[in-house]
């Protein structure tokens, strides 16, 4: 392949994706429900970080609906003790438990949502998505997540619902 | 061996093959495009789930790589800049690979957000054979670059 055609298909490509992102942005913009570009900073005001002894303490006064964001096979392992399960993926099972749930998610309690630590991820998600769907109040997630309260000696139930 | 050669060197010199891969991954990145843009929420879990681009990142990639998908898989079905469009898609299909390859080797699994194949029973889950399938996606798409003549194609039209 000669050099001036090679460049001249990186020039394209370059067009094409810039029209790509234009139209992209345009349509968006112009969508009445427009995705938003601010990720899940708009929601992290409304997001509270904290340890496993502050989830201990709500989870001693059964102020706090505990979520488990990660996926059903993890869950049916091994999970905090009356926590419940809605997985972020796949979409349609996690749509599904919302609904399930949404009655509860109602209710007067906070929501406390953990996943598989710091970076696993899922417990924004899921937050990000509560909010998408119109919960407005502030959402908890366990920082560490679930290792922190096992190794805590926290109450955890597993497959055979020992503890 | 000789025979694989011939049937590749075809496929590169431009025949029916190359225009049914042509046509394949076009409509499978329009399908892939349309179901990512019309619920950008759910690409952006996907791509938060690989946990590799930054915060910030995440909903500038989640809004515009369908429309790339969605464009260059028009302009790959009508045979239109097939060389700058197949390229784009198998640079896109790389970083693909790489970033499920990574999440493979972090021992983590989770739905991929790949092609919304999981309507169809097909499994998106990440894995390795997730890795092995898109790396043959890739493989079509550098055939689909390298090919010397596209027929039925607007390219060939011009020329």
């Amino acid at each position: 392949m000669m050099i001036a055609e090679m460049k001249k298909i990186i020039k394209d490509s370059l067009f094409i994706i810039l029209i790509s992102a234009a139209l992209a942005m345009a349509v968006n913009y112009f969508h009445p429900s427009g995705f938003s570009l601010i990720s899940k900073r708009d929601a992290a005001g409304k997001i509270a970080f904290i340890s496993g002894i502050e989830a201990k303490i709500k989870f001693d006064r059964k102020s706090a609906v505990f979520i488990d964001s990660r996926d059903g096979t993890e869950f049916i392992n091994r999970h905090i003790e009356g926590a419940i399960n809605i997985p972020v993926s796949p979409e349609s099972i996690s749509n599904k438990k919302i609904k399930e749930h949404l009655g509860l998610l109602k209710e007067p309690v906070e929501l406390l949502i953990y996943c598989n630590g710091e970076s696993c991820g899922t417990s924004r998600d899921l937050a990000k998505k509560l909010f998408s769907i119109g919960y407005s109040r502030h959402i908890y997630i366990l920082k560490k997540g679930f290792p922190e309260w096992e190794s805590l000696g926290y109450p955890v139930k597993n497959r055979d619902g020992l503890k | 061996m000789g025979k694989v050669n011939t049937i590749m060197s075809d496929i590169l010199q431009g025949n029916r093959v190359t225009l049914l891969l042509r046509v394949i991954m076009g409509l499978l990145f329009i399908y892939s495009g349309i179901f990512k843009a019309v619920n950008p929420e759910n690409f952006s879990i996907a791509i938060h789930n690989y946990d590799i681009l930054g915060e910030a990142m995440v909903p500038y990639t989640a809004l515009i790589i369908p429309w790339i998908e969605m464009i260059t898989g028009v302009l790959l079905v009508i045979g239109w800049k097939i060389k700058p469009a197949s390229l784009i898609l198998t640079l896109l299909m790389m970083v693909f690979t790489a970033a499920i390859a990574l999440n493979v080797i972090r021992g983590r699994s989770f739905d991929c957000g790949c092609f919304e194949l999981n309507i169809f029973g097909i499994s998106e889950t990440v894995s390795i054979s997730l890795v092995i399938r898109d790396l043959l996606f890739t493989g079509i798409l550098l055939l689909v670059f390298a090919a010397k003549n596209y027929p039925f194609s607007i390219d060939c039209w011009k020329e």
